[in-house]
Formats: C-alpha cells, sequence, structure tokens
C-alpha cells in the first residue's frame, strides 16, 4: 500500500471514530473544560517544558466551535511568548474549521477593549478583517495610538498614504498636520525616519537624535587589547572604578577620559574618529541620566561590535558578536528605576577582521518608554 | 590545501553501505525539503513544462502575506510554504501556509509570533530555511530559532521557541539553514557568533533529544540526513570543518577538520557524499575510513548548492556561471552564463535545469553532454531567492511576493 493510501486509511479511521464517539462533533467540543485546557497551555515554558500537556491541549482546542473562541483570546492573559503561539494557533484552527460560527459582536467587544492583552486583541483583530474585509478600514483608523504597536502600525501606515496624498494635492499644511500627528504617535523607527523626512521635505525639520532620545554626550576612554577577542571578558579598569578623572594603561600606552559630544545622525559615536582608528580594540563611554520619578526605561542600543551594557553597575546588555547587523533598536533591556541620577557604562569592542565591511566601530544609545517613544530627560 | 592530507578522522563508528535518509511517509512525487529527494535537486517526473511565458505555462500565482528566501515543499497534494511580515524591519510575523497543488486555493494560514531574534539583511527575511516534512507532519522554522510541527491539515503538533531557549543564538544578518528530518528527530543546525548548536529534537514530542555545540562562527548550510547500516546520521559543515552525527543520540561519527562553505550545503549520492569544502569533495563513506573519490580546490560553489543528475554534477555561481561536472572525476565538461544573479539553487528534471535569478528572471536550461543551452526565458519581475520544488504535476517557486505554480498545458 503506498503512502498516501495509507494516510488516506488513517484519515478515515479517525473520522470513522469521531462518528462512533457521537458523531457530532461540537457536542463533544463543548464539553470541554476550556479553562483547565488554557492553563495546560499556559504551563508551556522553555526547553519544552510541559510539552505533553499542551500538545493534547491544544488538539482540543484547536476543534472547539468558532464561538469559544474569545473566551480562548481572554486566556492570552498570562501566558508567555511560547505559550502565545500555541493559543494562537488553536484559535486559527477552530476560526478555519468553523468560519460561519465566529462570534463577530463578541470579538467586536474584545477589539474595542484596550484593556484586553494586545496579541489577543491583534489576533482578533485579524479574525475580524477575515470574517468582514470591509470593515478593514474603519478598524485601522481606530488604531492611531493604540496599546498594541501591531495594530497601531497599521494605522500610522494608513496616515502616512493619506498625508502623501495630501502632498501630492498640494495641501502642504493638511500634510504637516497629518504627518506631525502621526510622529506623535509611530514607535516603528522605519516609520518615524519617513515621516521626518517628508516633515523635513515640508520645511519643517524634525530633531530625530532628541525624538528618539539617543544619548549624545559621553566621556570616552580607550583603547584597551581585544587581539584574539580576549577583551570582551577582560575586566578592565574602568569596569571596577569609574573615575573620569583618572588615566590607566591601555593597549597602547596611557589613556585617559575625553569628553564627546556626537552630531551625527541618530546618535551614532564613531569611536574610529572620537577615539582613533584600532583594531582588536576595546572602549568604554560613560553618561548619565536624571529621572523625575521612577520610570521604566528601555534602554537600546545599536552597534556592529561585540558590547556590553550596565546601568548603575548592573549588566543589562551583553553580546560577543561582531558584525552581524547594526540597527537602532538592535539590543534592548527594559528596566524598572527609581527617581534621581543613573550611571550608563558601555563596553564596545572591535575584533580584527580586514574585511572593509568590518572597520566600523561605534554605537548608538538612546532611552525609551517601552513602547520605544523616545525619553526627554535631564543629564 | 590538499583536502586528504587535511583529513582528520577522529572517530569512525561504522563502516556500512550509505543510503539518502527515506522520509518515513514520503511519495515518490512529493518535494518534502530543500533541494528535494536526496538533496540532489533532481525531480522524477517528465511532465515539467520546456517553454514559458506569460501566456505560457503559468497554471497559477496567489500573492502571499510576506517575504521569504525559504522554498515550497509539496506533499499530499498540497504546497507548504512560509513567509515573514508584518514590521518590515523586524519581520517578527511567521507565517505557515498551504495551497491546493491543483488550484492554487489557500487550504489553510497560521502565523505566529517570532520569539527569537527576527532580524535579517533587508534582502533576506525571517522565513529563510525551507520547511521539510516527513509526509504526515510539517516542520516550519524560521530564522528567529522559531520551529513550529504541524499537521497537513495546519493543527499545531507541539512547538519550540528555540530563541526563545537561547537567546543568544542569533545571526541579526538572518540564518537560513533549513532542517532536515533524520529518523525520528528533525535536526537544525543553528550555527552563529553566539550560543551556537546543532540539535535532534523528536519530530512527535518536540523534546530535544540532543544538543551539540558548534563554532561560534556565521554559517548559512543547511544539513544533510543519511541512512547508513540501519543508523540515521546526519552530517553538518562549517567553516571549520565537518561533522558527521547518530539521529538518536548525537554521538559522533566522525569528524573532519578544514575549511567547509558556510553558505552552500552537501548532497548525498548513493553510498557517497558531495561535500563543499575548500571547494568541492566527494567522499566515499562507505568505506572505515572514510576515503576521498576526488577533491576539486577550483570549483567552489557560492551563493547557491551542487545539484546531481545521473553522472553530472551542476553548479550555478552567485553570478551567473552554471557548470557542468563530471561525478566521477569533479572536472569541469562545460559552462554556461545564464542571465543574473543568483541565490536560487536551481532543479532537474527530465534532461533540464530550471534556475530562477534574483531579479527574477526564469530560465530553462537544456543540457546535454558538451553544452547547455538557454530554451527558455521569463521575467517573473519579482525579487526570488528561494529554491523551487516539484511534483510530477508542475514546478513552483515563491518570490518576495507570490508563489507560482508552472505546469505544463
Amino acid at each position: 500500500m503506498s503512502s498516501a493510501s495509507l494516510r488516506s486509511l488513517r484519515i478515515a479511521l479517525g473520522t470513522a471514530c469521531l462518528a462512533l464517539l457521537g458523531g457530532n462533533l461540537h457536542l463533544v467540543a463543548q464539553e470541554l473544560d476550556l479553562a483547565a485546557a488554557i492553563a495546560r497551555i499556559k504551563q508551556v515554558d522553555r526547553f519544552g517544558a510541559g510539552h505533553a500537556e499542551a500538545t493534547a491541549a491544544v488538539a482540543e482546542l484547536s476543534r472547539q466551535p468558532a464561538s469559544r473562541i474569545p473566551e480562548m483570546l481572554r486566556g492570552f492573559a498570562g501566558t508567555n511568548p511560547l505559550s502565545a503561539n500555541w493559543l494562537r494557533a488553536a484559535i486559527e484552527a477552530s476560526a478555519e474549521r468553523d468560519p460561519s460560527g465566529l462570534p463577530v459582536e463578541t470579538l467586536t467587544s474584545l477589539l474595542q477593549d484596550r484593556t484586553q492583552d494586545a496579541r489577543a486583541r491583534s489576533v482578533a483583530f485579524d479574525l475580524l478583517i477575515a470574517a468582514r474585509p470591509d470593515s478593514k478600514e474603519t478598524w485601522i483608523e481606530s488604531f492611531l495610538d493604540d496599546p498594541c504597536l501591531e495594530l497601531r502600525f497599521m494605522a500610522i501606515d494608513r496616515g502616512m498614504k493619506r498625508a502623501a496624498a495630501a502632498v501630492t494635492a498640494q495641501k502642504n499644511e493638511e500634510a504637516v498636520a497629518e504627518y506631525q500627528r502621526l510622529l506623535e504617535n509611530a514607535r516603528n523607527p522605519d516609520q518615524i525616519n519617513a515621516i521626518a523626512d517628508s516633515l523635513d521635505k515640508l520645511g519643517q525639520p524634525v530633531d530625530l537624535t532628541a525624538h528618539y532620545g539617543f544619548l549624545t554626550t559621553w566621556s570616552l576612554i580607550g583603547p584597551f587589547d581585544n587581539r584574539e577577542k580576549v577583551g570582551f571578558d577582560a575586566i578592565y579598569a574602568p569596569e571596577q572604578d569609574i573615575n573620569v578623572m583618572a588615566t590607566y594603561v591601555g593597549k597602547e600606552g596611557e589613556v585617559r577620559w575625553q569628553e564627546h559630544t556626537t552630531t551625527a545622525a541618530a546618535g551614532v559615536v564613531d569611536l574610529n574618529t572620537a577615539i582613533a582608528k584600532h583594531m582588536g580594540a576595546v572602549a568604554y563611554a560613560i553618561t548619565s541620566f536624571t529621572l523625575s520619578e521612577p520610570t521604566t526605561v528601555s534602554v537600546r542600543l545599536g552597534t556592529p561590535n561585540g558590547h556590553k551594557v550596565w546601568v548603575d553597575g548592573q549588566l543589562v546588555i551583553s553580546n560577543h558578536v561582531y558584525h552581524a547587523g547594526n540597527s537602532i533598536d538592535q539590543h534592548q533591556a527594559d528596566l524598572q528605576l527609581e527617581a534621581g541620577e543613573h550611571t550608563l557604562l558601555v563596553k564596545i569592542c572591535q575584533n580584527e577582521q580586514t574585511d572593509s565591511w568590518a572597520q566600523d566601530w561605534s554605537f548608538q544609545l538612546r532611552l525609551a518608554d517601552p513602547t520605544g517613544k523616545g525619553l526627554q530627560l535631564g543629564r | 590545501m590538499n583536502w586528504r592530507s587535511s583529513l582528520s578522522f577522529r572517530h569512525l563508528a561504522i563502516a556500512a553501505v550509505v543510503l539518502a535518509a527515506p522520509l518515513p511517509f514520503a511519495s515518490a512525487t512529493d518535494w518534502l525539503q530543500f533541494r528535494g529527494p536526496d538533496f540532489q535537486g533532481k525531480a522524477q517526473t517528465t511532465a515539467l513544462p520546456k517553454e514559458w511565458g506569460p501566456e505560457k505555462n503559468v497554471a497559477w500565482r496567489v500573492e502571499l502575506p510576506g517575504k521569504g528566501p525559504s522554498g515550497p515543499i509539496v506533499v499530499d497534494g498540497k504546497v507548504i510554504v512560509t513567509s515573514s511580515g508584518g514590521d518590515a524591519r523586524q519581520q517578527d510575523r511567521a507565517y505557515v501556509e498551504a495551497y491546493s497543488e491543483a488550484t492554487g486555493e489557500r487550504l489553510w494560514r497560521r502565523q505566529f509570533w517570532s520569539t527569537g531574534r527576527p532580524y535579517s539583511h533587508p534582502l533576506s527575511a525571517n522565513a529563510a530555511p525551507t520547511p521539510v516534512s516527513d509526509g504526515e507532519r510539517v516542520y516550519a522554522f524560521f530564522s528567529s530559532n522559531d520551529l513550529y510541527c504541524l499537521t497537513l491539515d495546519g493543527d499545531l503538533v507541539w512547538y519550540r521557541g528555540l530563541g526563545y531557549d537561547h537567546p543568544k543564538a542569533a545571526n541579526d544578518v538572518g540564518m537560513s539553514s533549513s532542517p532536515v528530518i533524520a529518523g525520528d528527530v528533525v535536526v537544525v543546525q543553528i550555527e552563529n557568533q553566539g550560543d551556537s548548536f546543532v540539535a535532534g529534537v523528536d519530530r512527535l514530542t518536540g523534546e530535544t533529544r540532543w544538543r551539540l555545540a558548534r563554532p561560534a562562527e556565521a554559517n548559512w548550510g543547511s544539513p544533510i540526513s543519511f541512512r547508513t547500516n540501519d543508523v540515521d546520521a546526519v552530517l553538518v559543515v562549517s567553516r571549520t570543518g565537518a561533522l558527521a552525527v547518530r539521529a538518536d543520540n548525537g554521538e559522533s561519527l566522525w569528524t573532519w577538520e578544514g575549511a567547509g562553505s558556510s553558505i552552500s550545503s552537501s548532497v548525498v549520492i548513493g553510498d557517497r557524499v558531495l561535500v563543499p569544502y575548500n571547494g568541492l569533495v566527494l567522499t566515499d563513506i562507505s568505506s572505515a575510513p572514510p576515503q576521498d573519490v576526488w577533491a576539486n580546490e577550483r570549483m567552489r560553489p557560492s551563493n547557491t548548492s551542487p545539484i546531481v543528475d545521473g553522472d553530472r554534477i551542476y553548479m550555478l555561481s552567485g553570478n551567473g556561471v552554471l557548470a557542468a561536472l563530471d561525478l566521477a572525476t569533479g572536472e569541469r565538461l562545460w559552462q554556461l552564463r545564464m542571465n543574473g544573479s543568483f541565490w536560487s539553487t536551481p532543479l532537474i528534471a527530465d534532461g533540464y535545469l530550471y534556475a530562477f535569478s534574483q531579479a527574477g528572471v526564469a530560465q530553462i536550461v537544456k543540457l546535454g553532454a558538451e553544452s547547455g543551452e538557454v530554451v527558455a526565458e521569463y521575467d517573473l519581475g519579482e525579487t526570488i531567492l528561494a529554491s523551487p520544488a516539484a511534483s510530477d504535476t508542475g514546478l513552483y517557486i515563491r518570490s518576495d511576493s507570490a508563489l507560482w505554480k508552472f505546469a505544463t498545458e
């Protein structure tokens, strides 16, 4: 018997078994303790923890009638990134099997309720526009300041198209107002950059460095040795004692802290010019900032080099990677910080690659709220 | 460097007849993995079109929800394809979809949020690895190291966020190694400058059976699976050498030290393996220790992987030179300049080679004993990095925006 025939036979037997169990899939499904099944999904954690229970639960949930999808969506509260994907798969399978049973009114209420889990609302939106494609535009218009950034992204995109149309129609004042409204709400860097570019062309330049919350004034010191990548793990003096008046023995002699304020776009500190071009080298940068009240601060770093970041002496970001991508917000740590002054120490390691594309020794760092909106702080 | 002298067989556990590992429930006409059966890039069909164009032999075209250098696979009448989209910079929304092979109708779609790092070079995408199937399930893998096991009807069986488990297992340029099935495990090669490893994940339960540290170097090549003396095995190649392990427990069978390709992938040819290793090497792994049949340092696979048809090897360079090599000697027989630059590994069927340039120019080459001839060109006008798939009803290719089927009218 061919494998295809075996497969067909298995499917037929499975269907027959279901029929023998009662013949009514919905009746069987409605007997499921949904909360218990969702709880088993929520136990999924790193390294495959909870898989056996979740595998059974996701199969049961996937066969629920679509009328129970709102209950499953509310189950997103408290999921981790892994269990959220398990739950999403079950919901989509349920909706696909039972499209006519989708409870549109309940899903609408859930999507409108911004206190609901952002991922649940994102799924609800996908289900609603699949059922009623003509409602998509209306929904998107309402997402401009939505706490769910997936939804907000679409509203910003739509607004950008509207503003561009205003420019084409030579309604520049209208376009400027729209772009400024979008800039306030946009969180995606590509969208922010495009909006700023459009405003610049309309005679309304944007200070993007300030908008993003990039830190531009630093004390720098280096180079220390990173030949054969020894510097990443080495604990040089600036990691032990932050004293900007001190001098130390570096890779090529005495080194001392020097003030540096970058004027480059997006707050990029080019160490090849601020210190000097070195390969197999480590540099440190230090600065401080002040919070007027307890704040959740998102520290966001971009660099093509190996790096470590400490906030108030606590290591919060660390990656020993060289020349494998470099973009704004590439590395992120969200911290709950008290009011007052805080110190930031950054370590940037350059390797010894000779490729032309591996000569960059730089970083950019900004402080934002957890959604990515730049913090405007005293420093 | 001399391949033979650089070989260091530290350990050889098994000397026996070697065969490409059969996928458990595979049909002869399915295309279940990157480069198809035996990783040779050869379809066992004579039905593919020998010409194409806007009005010629295009069976259907469907829009996809996102980008992907990942190739389609074909299983049980379904074309399975992965994409990534959402925020254009992050590509953190992962899609797994099934389309009817016959009509192009979408049968199901599953969406997930990436839990590892989804970043990539703008040309690439999170959906870079080609999925694999055992004939009953689909294993969809992404650059973010999210691994999904779904039934052919789209039901989630299990899911692993290997990037969530190992946050430093990442390359922000993007990774592209396609998973393979070997015995009871699905093998993922996650080599990068951070937490670099290869792992065998139980294909039925999602449990990690074994995990081996690998050199902390970027790698985009894919593992291959084969079966030797009733043992399922896997070969992984990296810049610093190669490693063959048992699929059931990850125990080392042998290692080679040297400079393997970090992009191009190996091919199983009966009891031999063609390895992109300091050029190209054909080695016999049925003997103890494994013996090189030949090594050709001048033939260096670049962006694409070698493919095999009978007594010929075909290699398409990134800048578009197609070379035919003698499988017996490794010597070049002829070469042909093609149109464009390439990331997509071509496909062979019935003496014709099907290739897709990065700019989207679909080309058919008639393969001859002493030369090749481009017999058809069709500019699809869409960026293509993915490799094609084929079944007995047609040829499938995905661009950055669409999935195409070509079939003889």
